[in-house]
């Protein structure tokens, strides 16, 4: 397998789809004439008009084999980065369909453009695909926003009745969904994501951005608010706000968030953005019941 | 002299606070929701984290 993303032919922009998530343009083009594109799910929520994009990538059948290159991650699951002469090489596996990666991606380091390779013996013949299956979207506009644009928080973000931009994070069991029930048949209420928001500055304000990648209770949009508030949550026997230090605050946005372990510099921009975070919006712990009771008390927080 | 003296903060130990990283959430390493992993996703049995799901 030779694979070189100079090499790749121009595709047509014919049967593409588009697609913005916070602000971030992706264009998919298919470049077999056997492939045919479809998106599933929240995504739909975030096509577009064709417009340029910030990232463009083609798609095609093809034969696919472990790549022999040096390996710059193993995420221990589905997915490996290597690193092809610069150019990023992300390799999916599955243990049910074989040794052979069922799908590559190759972006060069800007991750501007990239080419999607799907293994024709891992999908269903004749099947529409949609390419950037999860994680494979996520992972491009990840690592995009790693490059000084943009960080992605384990969280629930909603906009109150207010117009308040609240985020709620926490780990996987901490109440993101549980949260973002509570308050989603609230009159004025706009959930942008149970699970994935994306944080980015907008002039000197921290904006927060739904996404599609949601959790459990499937509640996803494009929308955006300015961020106000920020609360890492916790299961408890009652409602609770306790005040965080600025370091403790730091700590806690970083394991609540997806940065690019493989990259010094990514990290480097990730831990600065948490530091702006922490500086212009208010941070604090917020043990909470699922009940009612807790909105009323986070309303009744409000200064 | 001594009234400075007198403002100087009182002495507080450092702390060490640990904060919980879970590796398998970080990188997305664990399936987003049941019907999503790929196009094995309907018959994953992935042996370790990614059996899970990471909401």
């Amino acid at each position: 397998m030779s694979i070189a993303l100079s090499q790749i032919k121009a595709a047509t922009k014919a049967k593409s789809i588009q697609l913005e998530i916070a602000g971030v343009s992706v264009r998919l083009i298919p470049d077999d004439p056997a492939l045919t594109l479809t998106i599933e799910g929240a995504a739909r929520e975030f096509l577009i008009n064709d417009c340029t994009p910030d990232i463009e990538l083609t798609a095609a059948w093809g034969s696919v084999e472990e790549p022999r290159a040096p390996l710059l991650f193993d995420s221990g699951a589905v997915w490996k980065l290597f690193d092809i002469n610069g150019d990023r090489l992300f390799s999916f596996n599955s243990p049910t369909l074989g040794t052979d990666p069922y799908k590559l991606a190759i972006l060069n380091p800007e991750f501007t453009r990239g080419h999607v390779i799907l293994n024709s013996n891992s999908f269903e013949k004749g099947a529409a695909i949609y390419p950037l299956e999860y994680p494979l979207d996520e992972l491009i506009v990840l690592n995009w926003l790693a490059l000084g644009r943009g960080v992605e928080m384990h969280s629930c973000g909603l906009i109150d009745s207010d117009g308040r931009g609240r985020l709620f994070a926490g780990q996987s069991g901490a109440g993101k969904t549980t949260t973002a029930r509570l308050w989603e048949n609230i009159d004025g209420v706009k959930i942008l994501s149970d699970d994935r928001i994306i944080l980015r500055k907008i002039g000197e304000e921290i904006w927060m951005h739904g996404t599609p990648w949601h959790g459990d209770a499937e509640l996803a949009s494009p929308a955006k608010a300015r961020l106000d508030h920020i609360y890492f949550i916790k299961h408890g026997p009652e409602n609770r706000l306790a005040e965080l230090s600025k370091a403790n605050a730091i700590a806690r946005l970083f394991a609540c968030s997806f940065p690019p372990f493989h990259s010094s510099e990514g990290l480097d921009f990730t831990l600065g953005f948490m530091s702006e975070v922490v500086a212009s919006v208010h941070c604090a712990e917020l043990t909470f019941t699922p009940t009612r009771e807790a909105v009323d008390f986070i309303n009744g927080m409000i200064e | 002299m001594e009234e400075k003296e007198i403002q100087k903060k009182s002495y507080r130990k450092p702390e060490i606070t640990e904060i919980e990283l879970r590796p398998e959430e970080a990188v997305l390493g664990s399936c987003k929701t049941a019907a999503s992993a790929g196009p094995g996703s309907g018959r994953c049995n992935f042996p370790s984290a990614c059996s899970s799901l990471g909401s």
